[in-house]
């Protein structure tokens, strides 16, 4: 439905994006995910219209949208603030866009009042927007950019300045929603535990560029540099020294691979205790309910985290200096280039 | 979802954008041609009177005794002011910053009302009150049984210093009464612990730690006290002529322009200067204001009290008895309660020194206050945008806004002067058009506009014009659904502005206005030079009418911005 063709873009000397390539499919939610200063905001401003002065194209269903302005491509985008238009009651914000595109009064009336039910506000309409709460400015901007019926509905950081809490549960919703209607939707955050919520597929930016994309089952069982994975968080990554014959030569012994890998991710989610593992031992313990998370030093002073069940019946609860020797999953052995 | 939707639309037309920087460009053109032509016109014919350069103007100003004194006498009657409003309002400060009273804030907001009227209006109140006729007079007259009146304030300092004072004493209360309240307490304690009281506390630590709101202060009271025009013109004469009722005198009178030029060039290099010093001082007053807010109370003893008290009295009695003093003696001819002056006003009697009735000055003014609101309300709105400079480079918007600013730190006289002198020549001969009216009002009040709607246009956050957009709206109907109401306000107080500075506007009107189209303040400087109870009247009664003008606009603006607090 969407792409975005070797866009590149620079705020005066200082480069935002290179070589962006991006499709997006029809009914799909795609997020960009990203820590900040990595680009994901510039992208999503030039595929809305407001960010003009780039190379590269947008395209819509094939057909380049460069020269159409933000008010003619029929996208929605909420903003991180809400942007809600402080002199006008809820009603009347949502139904803004609908004013725009000329529906008679009494249809406008009748869309907002679904609108405000679908988000859950109804009784709102005639509420002043600055009297809300955090959250409720949030759904009143959802149904904002719900309204108008946009062929592409984008998203940023709309969960950003809310709370922790608040924000799990609004993602959920967020996604139901989303789902429901069958929207195609870009959504730009930093948190990848919300991507995983809502996303079909996940971008990874960095440094202005796609560094991967992926389902978010796949990106983060198969992370593919080194760097990705310390973003997601991933740390256990051992460099590697030669690759010898399908063998990966590296600090806690050697791993068999397929191609020639920079360093290897132990995925700590394929660490377990064997007799036939390295050496290391135990530095912290921290008690998660249905899991411990565990760090242990092996060589080298190398850290390493790994999770043991609470219910393993076959293992003691673990203790800090406790010497034990770990074995990773072959399909744990994950190969990162840099 | 996609189904019901139209196809893409067009690119749009590149036309709106061409025209929005078209509109942008024109408070810059607006400013270069009413503003800086008729300014370098100045410079040219000071500098260079035939046509090559020739300073013997200024040699003529250094060398003659009278010229000199005129130079010298400015700045004497400006310092003698500046000492005493901030001298008085030193002690208003004071009470302002310590003291919780009831009203505190209506008067504070009241005090300010004398920046709102006309020189013309404050001279005929002052004359209502002290002048030869006024009440003060007749009632002394009446009680001891005199011939002539006692008190002969006309054309004397005093009575220049006392209007100076009441113009510009809510000037230095604001500047030092706000600076004061930002100022820790525990500097003062610390000193009174160390032993410091009385009047070792003021000088060692008061007034110290006051000095850079009381040196600002006093620059500005000194800028507008240097440049004061009507009131110099009207109860001082030409006795006690500052440079800018000199300007005017050698450029009306005895036309001689290169020497009004000259002295007009005297005059902006010391505007140049003073301006210079303000604006530093002026930063100074942001730096060193600790948090630590200070907390009124009521004040404790009868010395306490009896500063609150004084200093109020005194606000009350200098606000409020000239303007009374106007109403009352406006309705009042030969001892008897009437409305003979405001009856006669639409009668040109024979003889009269104006060619009109008086009523019709009164139209003039409002249809000139009219042009100028539109036109500074559109300019003034343009030139926010300009220097708000979204997405536009900040150094460019930096030097955009003192530029800006620049006609209202120029004196009417000299705005009125050049465009005497720049547009007499063809293609823009404009000495018989009474346009030059309402542009010279909008050169001076578009900065207020601009300082009114300013703010607002920086409070619009970027996101929710692109919101707008987002949802479909053109630039056009971003602009009319969401800027324009989020302005409103601003430029309510900005238009009410516009609208006043133009109704009292005298300096630059003195020179640019047809005798057969003059306003309302020309008229009452006109018939307040003359004899005879019945000019004096009428120029009384022209002044009440032009006072209530003001007061409306006054309460409209102060009502405007009082409500726009707390909101959004």
């Amino acid at each position: 439905m969407l792409s975005v063709e070797d866009v590149t873009y620079a705020y005066g000397d200082v480069p935002v994006l290179q070589d962006v390539r991006l499709e997006v499919q029809a009914g799909e939610i795609l997020c960009l995910l990203g820590a900040s200063g990595s680009g994901k905001t510039t992208l999503l401003r030039i595929i809305a219209g407001l960010e003009r002065g780039y190379q590269g194209h947008v395209l819509v269903d094939g057909q380049p949208v460069d020269q159409v302005p933000p008010h003619r491509r029929g996208f929605g985008l909420m903003f991180q603030d809400f942007a809600l238009f402080p002199h006008m009651r809820v009603a009347d914000n949502v139904a803004f866009g609908l004013r725009m595109a000329g529906m008679p009064a009494d249809q406008r009336r009748q869309r907002v009042s679904e609108l405000l039910e679908l988000v859950g506000l109804s009784g709102f309409a005639d509420r002043d927007v600055t009297q809300l709460s955090g959250g409720e400015k949030q759904r009143v901007a959802l149904a904002r950019s719900l309204a108008p019926r946009p062929r592409l509905l984008m998203f940023d950081e709309p969960l950003g300045s809310l709370d922790a809490g608040l924000r799990d549960r609004l993602a959920r919703d967020l996604r139901q929603i989303i789902r429901e209607l069958g929207l195609t939707v870009i959504y730009v955050t930093h948190d990848q535990q919300e991507a995983y919520t809502l996303a079909d597929r996940i971008a990874v930016m960095q440094a202005g560029s796609i560094a991967q994309i992926d389902t978010p089952s796949s990106l983060y069982q198969q992370p593919r540099t080194v760097s990705i994975a310390r973003f997601l968080g991933l740390t256990n990554i051992v460099p590697v020294q030669q690759v010898v014959s399908g063998r990966a030569i590296t600090d806690l012994g050697e791993f068999n691979v397929q191609g020639r890998p920079a360093a290897l991710l132990l995925h700590p989610d394929g660490i377990y205790s064997a007799p036939d593992g390295f050496d290391a031992q135990v530095s912290e313990v921290v008690f998660q309910g249905r899991q411990y998370r565990l760090q242990a030093r092996a060589a080298d002073a190398m850290t390493v985290l790994y999770y043991v069940d609470t219910y393993d019946h076959d293992q003691a609860a673990p203790q800090v200096g406790e010497a034990v020797r770990l074995a990773v999953d072959p399909s744990a052995v994950i190969e990162l280039s840099d | 979802m996609d189904r019901d939707r139209p196809p893409l639309a067009k690119p749009a037309a590149i036309g709106g954008r061409l025209l929005w920087r078209a509109l942008l460009v024109l408070p810059l053109l607006f400013l270069a041609v009413f503003f800086f032509y008729p300014l370098l016109s100045i410079f040219d014919l000071s500098l260079r009177p035939d046509g090559t350069l020739d300073l013997s103007g200024f040699w003529r100003i250094a060398s003659t005794a009278y010229y000199r004194d005129t130079v010298i006498f400015t700045v004497y009657q400006a310092t003698i002011s500046t000492v005493l409003t901030v001298g008085l309002a030193l002690p208003g400060a004071y009470v302002f910053t310590r003291f919780a009273f009831p009203g505190k804030s209506l008067l504070l907001s009241l005090a300010t009302l004398p920046f709102v009227l006309p020189t013309v209006v404050v001279a005929a109140a002052f004359m209502a009150l002290i002048g030869p006729r006024g009440f003060v007079n007749t009632a002394l007259m009446d009680a001891f049984n005199l011939e002539s009146a006692p008190l002969q304030l006309m054309q004397t300092l005093e009575l220049v210093l006392i209007v100076h004072v009441f113009y510009n004493y809510a000037v230095a209360l604001r500047i030092i009464a706000s600076y004061w309240m930002h100022l820790s307490t525990r500097v003062e304690d610390a000193a009174r612990m160390l032993g410091a009281s009385g009047w070792r506390l003021w000088w060692t630590v008061r007034l110290p730690l006051l000095r850079p709101a009381i040196l600002a202060a006093a620059a500005l009271v000194f800028i507008f006290t240097f440049t004061s025009f009507g009131i110099v013109l009207i109860l001082g004469g030409i006795r006690f002529a500052t440079l800018e009722v000199q300007i005017y005198y050698q450029a009306r009178s005895v036309f001689n322009l290169p020497l009004a030029a000259a002295l007009s060039l005297v005059q902006i290099g010391f505007m140049f200067l003073m301006m210079l010093v303000y604006t530093r001082l002026q930063r100074r007053l942001t730096v060193d204001i600790s948090s630590a807010q200070r907390v009124a109370r009521r004040p404790q003893g009868w010395r306490e009290w009896s500063l609150l008290v004084g200093n109020l009295v005194f606000i009350g009695v200098m606000l409020l008895t000239p303007l009374l003093a106007l109403v009352a003696r406006s309705l009042v001819e030969d001892g008897m309660l009437t409305l003979n002056y405001y009856a006669r006003l639409s009668q040109n009697p024979a003889g009269s020194v104006l060619f009109v009735p008086p009523l019709q000055a009164v139209g003039n003014s409002i249809a000139f206050a009219g042009i100028t609101t539109v036109l500074a309300v559109v300019l003034g709105l343009l030139t926010a945008y300009l220097v708000a400079g979204r997405g536009r480079s900040r150094s460019l918007t930096r030097w955009l806004d003192p530029l800006f600013m620049l006609p209202l730190a120029t004196s009417a006289v000299t705005l009125g002067f050049g465009f005497l002198i720049a547009l007499d020549t063809p293609p823009l001969d404009l000495r018989a058009s009474w346009v030059l009216v309402p542009i010279a009002h909008t050169l001076v009040a578009i900065p207020f506009v601009v300082r009114s709607v300013l703010p607002a246009v920086r409070a619009i956050p970027p996101s929710v014009t692109e919101a707008a957009q987002m949802l479909g709206a053109s630039p056009w109907r971003v602009w009319r659904y969401i800027d324009l109401p989020l302005l409103s306000r601003g430029l309510v107080v900005g238009a009410t502005f516009a609208f006043t500075v133009s109704m009292g506007e005298f300096g630059a009107s003195l020179f640019v206005a047809r005798p057969d189209n003059p306003t309302l303040p020309i008229v009452i400087f006109r018939l307040l030079g003359q004899p005879g109870a019945v000019n004096y009247g009428q120029a009384l009664a022209l002044s009440v009418i032009l006072l209530l003008v003001c007061l409306v606009s006054f309460v409209l603006i102060e009502r405007v911005r009082t409500l726009g607090v707390g909101e959004f």
